[in-house]
């Protein structure tokens, strides 16, 4: 319903309720003067008195003496004074949203949502989760940036099973009124289809395929969820993974040659609710994906991860770098970095021990990690909110001269994460801040004043790597840890320990000083890297 | 005596397309179902292809209103026109039933004095929930007023219409398209009964050299017809010789695309590989392709949200051609989601077409499934479903009463018959009875004249609700009339009982016998009143093919009163989810707060308000109950429940598990007092943890299918709406005591 419409039915609601006010009101004179009434009070005393006839015929005579008497006085109003005039100024009104404070910097997303994509959200969002029986309430409260709908929403074993599939019309009826109710407040009405990996195109239900929507996209993959840091050891024995909706929906092509894959590498099958698959894909240490949609939550989870060829040719370029494909009997091989040769299958457990999962994190973390999708859906709509708020890094350096000056500022723009601010102290700290200002990096002056998550402290020696921030903000996203750094054993990389040289810590923490053995103590999460 | 059917179409028999097809397969399987058939032409006969045959069958007449003077000798008749020919036709010796198609014609005769009896075949409705304005909503519910059946072609309609349109629920059965092959084709030999046992050379289907692909139809941007034609040059390509036929001669103008007759034309005419028959006769058409391999109907995805099945698919089917289209879960509940030629895209097409063209243990499969398939739509599967139909509309038919008896005067008397409506339509439908009602306006509240008048005239007089009625109508029954009152739980615990003059009453009817003791032991009523006749299922209106994971789905219908212990199904919901988080609860009920009488009660109040904070607040919980409308559309909404609980305190009989048997799915209830009175123990269990478990063993060992058929089959053999009606009908007639036992 477009505004104008809305806002004739507002004024014929209005119309119809003071008409049926005035109604009410009347009726409530006319009670009023029947109750006063001689008639009525006379058949009240009559049946009071068949009620109790020993005492009613004492009384009867002398109450129907006091009825005839007082039949002509002039009746008082029972409650006293006149009803006030309606007023509909008081009545509740959708605006009165208007008032409600909750104060947040983060995107606020009201989601019909399906199983586990909630929790892909939930980590760069606030997120506020409709069901079919309250989405209008909530939403109308919820102060939401945009409505999100999960293509996987009608999955069975959810609240919003079957939406969009073809005559179930409650749902469909449910969504239709909350789209409408969203466009009407003007937010933005966004498909997200987890199916949808590069080129290739979603699987949503006919039903929401083709609806009217703002915009489409896929939530890609949450870090934080599939999060690989901290695994005990992992299971060797492959998995395949059914992907949601049922193994018949693998094109006929993918299911042959990945059956006999799985026959040669002893792979087991396994059909998995998607809010329990993080925990299935974290451990086991080789995985054997059937749809393009699947290889990013693998490669996340820190799994090998093997394609048949017919998966790996739909990948894009950049994830097709991490996966092995398999070719006919079984044998793997990296489709790039050639330098590895063939995998022989009874190699593949060896393989999957020395595997580093980092450079596909990497990649990830880049261009497929949910904040990074929400930040280019939120720059495409032109919402204010900025998911990729929490991988904001303000430097700490020191500059001993103006060349320190210019090798810490080349250094910082080489980064493939580059830093929102940098806060640098020293003789060459002008010169710096003065360069990183003309491209954007902020040089708030000290900690307390920078906005952003996260402070590192730029190493003061040696070549720092263009992915040094972009490793840490990954593993600090990943793993939900306060502070990131070094200090772990040689033996035990990537583990939650109780003191480290900080390399990436909360700005807050940072702020509130002390020693990370300190930090740790005080309930901080610190993981060696 | 057979019953009379009158039917219309709304179509021109002297054009074969899919509408006059329905017409002929309609008078075919009513005939074959036992009717004496009236066919009413449209339009004057111009070519007797399909008349003639129809008018030749047994039991067929055909009359020509253009011929007979009922309208102009030379023109169409329009829906008005239509409305008053049938009006005549219908005045001279009124007909059982008749079947109609064609919205606007229904909606006319919603206001003829054929209303009641049309049996309406529903095409050209709304397929989506935006598509329903008010109007049109109004206009369904008038027609569905009207209408002895609405007659759905596919259960996805059936469904929508009965969410969408509450009246619809309850009239709305199915009737699928039929396949009708020409005299002159065979149906392809059935598949293999055991197609995994064949070899792989055995189930080969011998094809062409080059892979003949086929489509029939109009030619039309969304049926993707334009880019078939691209199909050859791409499999030749991919190393699959093939040739695309292409027949039809309506090429769409499409004012979106206004290049496209032009392109389409260019391409039938000139691509190599395409083969453009033009226009053919139905049978032609189908010879032709029947000689092709594989045929196709992919459209574009706009068109996957129908609610309606295709024909020329199953003809397809019929003749042992398998079909390319549109993956949707319709055609994945036809053809099973593993159905090989499934396409979303052209590079889908050429992918299926390639690996059917390579394989034949592929091609074979497709081939299998569609053969299958198309089985189902058979013109025998039709007279076979409208003489269930007909049965349900007619069901004293075998016992014609004689003529010049007196029928029964059955009077029925309540002022809410909610729980008596499936009854009282079966008692008014059998010939040997008359039914008069005396619907008091409340509990309490009557016109005493026309109880009067029901008190003189009835045989027998049916007191729905132990109540004032019935304390009423004991005390005015004349000498000789019967009395027989419904008793529910409701009044057990009231006054009436005790103010009712029990020898005057000849049964009281309790739904369960520990209801009957329990009245019983309360009125000290003789044993010999009391008498036990079961509440009813209507199997066949629940008994729907149920839609794919429901097994993680629990229901749970009507909350309120408290004692129907929401908190309880919560608890079994919080233990499920413990092991699988996709155990979800569906509650179908209206919500406490709308009945007034409950919501004024403290302890409901406290009740409820723990209940919904425990909702909203438990974590094990979140998102994982859903409270769906309160509606008639209980069929279509327990498609997606996999169990049905009863926890209540206690329960009369509580229907909900007996629906949930019905549809398919499996009940699970606590032991309520007299609970294994009426179900088998095997679904009652000692705890909520324990019938969590059961629940969840089911799940999981795979159980879910073998229990919930011996659930359907206990259910039918018990509580089946025929039988209950039988048994109800004989105790009115005397045909039955009040043990139910035949006199």
């Amino acid at each position: 319903m477009t505004t104008a419409k809305s806002a004739k039915q507002v004024v014929k609601l209005r119309a119809a309720l003071r008409d049926r006010e005035a109604r009410v009101h009347e009726l409530e004179e006319r009670l009023a003067a029947l109750e006063n009434s001689t008639t009525m009070q006379f058949g009240r005393v009559f049946a009071a008195a068949a009620r109790r006839p020993a005492r009613g015929a004492v009384r009867l005579p002398r109450q129907l003496y006091r009825l005839w008497r007082r039949r002509d006085s002039p009746q008082t109003r029972p409650n006293g004074e006149r009803r006030a005039y309606f007023d509909l100024a008081g009545l509740p009104r959708p605006e009165d949203r208007l008032l409600l404070a909750g104060p947040t910097d983060a995107l606020t997303i009201a989601g019909v949502f399906g199983p586990g994509c909630q929790d892909t959200a939930a980590g760069c969002a606030r997120v506020v989760s409709l069901l079919p029986h309250d989405a209008a309430l909530a939403l109308e409260t919820a102060d939401a940036d945009l409505l999100i709908v999960d293509a996987a929403a009608g999955a069975a074993g959810g609240a919003w099973a079957y939406l969009g599939e073809p005559g179930v019309y409650d749902r469909e009826q449910a969504l239709g009124a909350l789209m409408e109710m969203a466009r009407d407040r003007g937010l933005p009405v966004v498909l997200w289809d987890e199916t949808r990996s590069g080129e290739e195109p979603g699987a949503a239900p006919p039903g929401l395929a083709r609806l009217d929507w703002t915009a489409t996209g896929s939530p890609g993959v949450s870090l934080r969820r599939f999060n690989p840091v901290g695994v005990i050891p992992r299971d060797t024995v492959p998995v395949v993974v059914e992907p949601l909706g049922g193994s018949a929906r693998v094109p006929p092509g993918v299911r042959r040659a990945a059956a006999d894959i799985a026959a040669a590498i002893g792979a087991r099958t396994v059909a998995c609710d998607p809010r329990t698959l993080p925990d299935l894909l974290r451990r086991s240490a080789i995985t054997l994906a059937l749809a393009p949609s699947q290889v990013p939550e693998q490669l996340a989870a820190g799994a090998l991860v093997l394609c048949p060829e017919p998966v790996t040719e739909r990948l894009p370029a950049d994830l097709r770098e991490h996966v092995y494909t398999v070719a006919e009997g079984g044998a793997a091989r990296p489709l790039s970095g050639g330098a590895e040769g063939t995998v022989p299958v009874a190699a593949l457990a060896a393989a999957a021990g020395g595997h580093d999962p980092r450079p596909a994190l990497r990649t990830l973390f880049l261009r497929y990690a949910t904040p990074v999708r929400l930040a280019a859906l939120c720059e495409s709509l032109g919402l204010r909110a900025d998911p990729l708020h929490e991988r904001r890094v303000a430097v700490l350096a020191h500059v001993a001269d103006a060349a320190d000056a210019r090798r810490l500022v080349a250094g910082l723009l080489a980064q493939i994460l580059r830093p929102a601010e940098a806060i640098v102290t020293g003789p060459g700290a002008a010169v710096a801040a003065a360069e990183l200002a003309e491209r954007d990096i902020a040089a708030p002056g000290s900690a307390t004043r920078a906005r952003s998550a996260w402070v590192a402290p730029w190493p003061a020696r040696g070549e720092v790597p263009a992915t040094h921030l972009a490793d840490l903000v990954c593993a600090a996203e990943c793993s939900g840890a306060d502070a990131v750094g070094g200090g772990g054993g040689e033996d035990a990389p990537y583990t939650f320990v109780t003191d480290i040289e900080p390399a990436l810590v909360r700005r807050e923490r940072y702020v509130s000083g002390g020693l990370p053995t300190e930090w740790a103590t005080q309930g901080a999460r610190l993981l060696a890297l | 005596m057979r019953p009379r059917a009158l039917v219309y179409g709304d179509v021109d028999l002297n054009l074969i397309d899919g509408s006059a097809i329905w017409a002929q397969a309609m008078v075919q399987a009513l005939a074959q179902a036992g009717c004496a058939v009236t066919l009413v032409l449209k339009a004057p006969v111009r070519t007797a292809r399909l008349v003639d045959p129809l008018a030749g069958l047994p039991e067929v007449t055909v009359r020509r209103p253009h011929l007979e003077g009922l309208t102009e000798p030379d023109q169409s008749m329009s829906p008005r026109r239509a409305v008053r020919v049938l009006t005549a036709i219908d005045a001279e010796r009124p007909y059982d039933l008749i079947v109609i198609r064609g919205r606007q014609l229904a909606h006319l005769l919603a206001h003829s004095p054929l209303a009641g009896r049309l049996w309406t075949y529903l095409t050209d409705v709304p397929q989506s929930a935006a598509e329903f304005t008010g109007a049109r909503r109004g206009e369904l519910k008038r027609i569905a007023r009207a209408s002895r059946f609405l007659l759905c072609q596919t259960e996805e309609l059936r469904c929508f219409l009965e969410s969408a349109v509450p009246a619809t629920a309850g009239k709305c059965v199915l009737f699928p398209p039929v396949v009708v092959l020409p005299d002159e084709l065979e149906p392809a030999p059935a598949p293999s009964p055991s197609p995994a046992a064949s070899s792989a050379a055995e189930r080969a289907v011998v094809r062409s050299a080059p892979l003949k692909l086929v489509y029939t139809g109009k030619f039309a941007p969304r049926w993707n017809t334009y880019e078939m034609t691209g199909l050859p040059r791409r499999l030749a390509a991919a190393g699959v010789p093939a040739e695309l036929h292409m027949i039809g001669d309506k090429i769409h103008r499409d004012p979106a695309d206004p290049g496209f007759t032009k392109r389409m034309r260019a391409a039938l005419e000139f691509t190599t590989g395409v083969v453009w028959h033009g226009g053919h006769p139905r049978g032609e058409a189908m010879r032709l392709s029947a000689e092709c391999d594989i045929a196709l109907s992919w459209r574009d995805a706009d068109l996957d949200t129908s609610l309606e099945l295709s024909t020329k698919v199953l003809e397809c089917g019929a003749l042992g051609v398998p079909v390319v289209l549109n993956r949707t879960p319709m055609h994945e509940r036809l053809l099973g989601a593993d159905y090989p030629l499934f396409a979303a895209t052209e590079d889908d097409v050429v992918d299926v077409l390639t690996a059917a063209g390579a394989d034949p243990r592929t091609y074979a499969l497709a081939r299998d499934r569609c053969l299958a398939a198309a089985a189902g739509f058979s013109l025998d599967a039709a007279a076979d479903r409208l003489t269930r139909y007909l049965r349900r509309a007619f069901p004293a038919r075998r016992t014609e009463h004689a003529a010049d008896t007196r029928r029964l005067r059955v009077g029925v008397a309540g002022h809410d018959l909610k729980f008596f409506s499936a009854l009282l339509d079966y008692l008014k439908s059998r010939s040997d009875m008359e039914v008069r009602v005396d619907h008091w306006p409340a509990l309490k509240v009557h016109d005493p004249k026309r109880s009067k008048e029901i008190a003189e005239w009835a045989d027998v007089v049916v007191c729905e609700w132990c109540g004032p009625n019935a304390v009423w109508y004991a005390k005015h029954k004349r000498p000789g009339q019967r009395l027989v009152v419904r008793l529910h739980r409701f009044e057990l615990y009231a006054s009436w009982p005790g103010r009712l003059d029990i020898d005057a009453v000849d049964a009281v009817i309790c739904v369960s016998p520990h209801y009957a003791e329990l009245t019983r032991k309360i009125t000290g009523w003789p044993e010999s009143k009391v008498v036990v006749v079961p509440n009813w299922v209507d199997v066949d209106q629940l008994h729907r093919p149920k839609l794919e994971g429901v097994q993680h789905h629990i229901g749970f219908i009507g909350m309120a009163p408290s004692r129907k212990r929401l908190d309880v199904a919560l608890d079994v919901l919080e233990e499920l989810r413990r092991d699988d988080p996709r155990f979800t609860l569906f509650v179908k009920s209206k919500l406490p707060w709308d009945y007034w009488w409950i919501w004024q009660k403290d302890e409901e109040r406290a009740h409820f308000e723990e209940v919904f904070r425990r909702v909203r607040r438990s974590p094990a919980l979140a998102g994982a109950v859903v409270f769906d409308p309160f509606g008639p559309d209980v069929g279509a909404w327990l498609r997606r429940i996999g169990f049905v609980l009863s926890t209540s305190d206690d329960e009369s009989f509580h229907l909900a598990p007996a629906e949930g048997m019905a549809s398919g799915a499996i009940p699970a209830l606590l032991n309520w007092p007299g609970a294994d009175t009426i179900y088998d123990p095997h679904w009652i269990h000692a705890t909520p943890a324990a019938m969590a478990a059961s629940i969840s063993a089911t799940v999981r060992d795979g159980l879910w299918d073998d229990e919930r058929r011996l659930a359907h089959a206990q259910v039918r053999d018990s509580y089946a709406l025929d039988k209950v009606c039988a048994q109800f009908a004989g105790l009115l007639t005397g045909v039955t005591n009040v043990h139910g036992q035949y006199t």
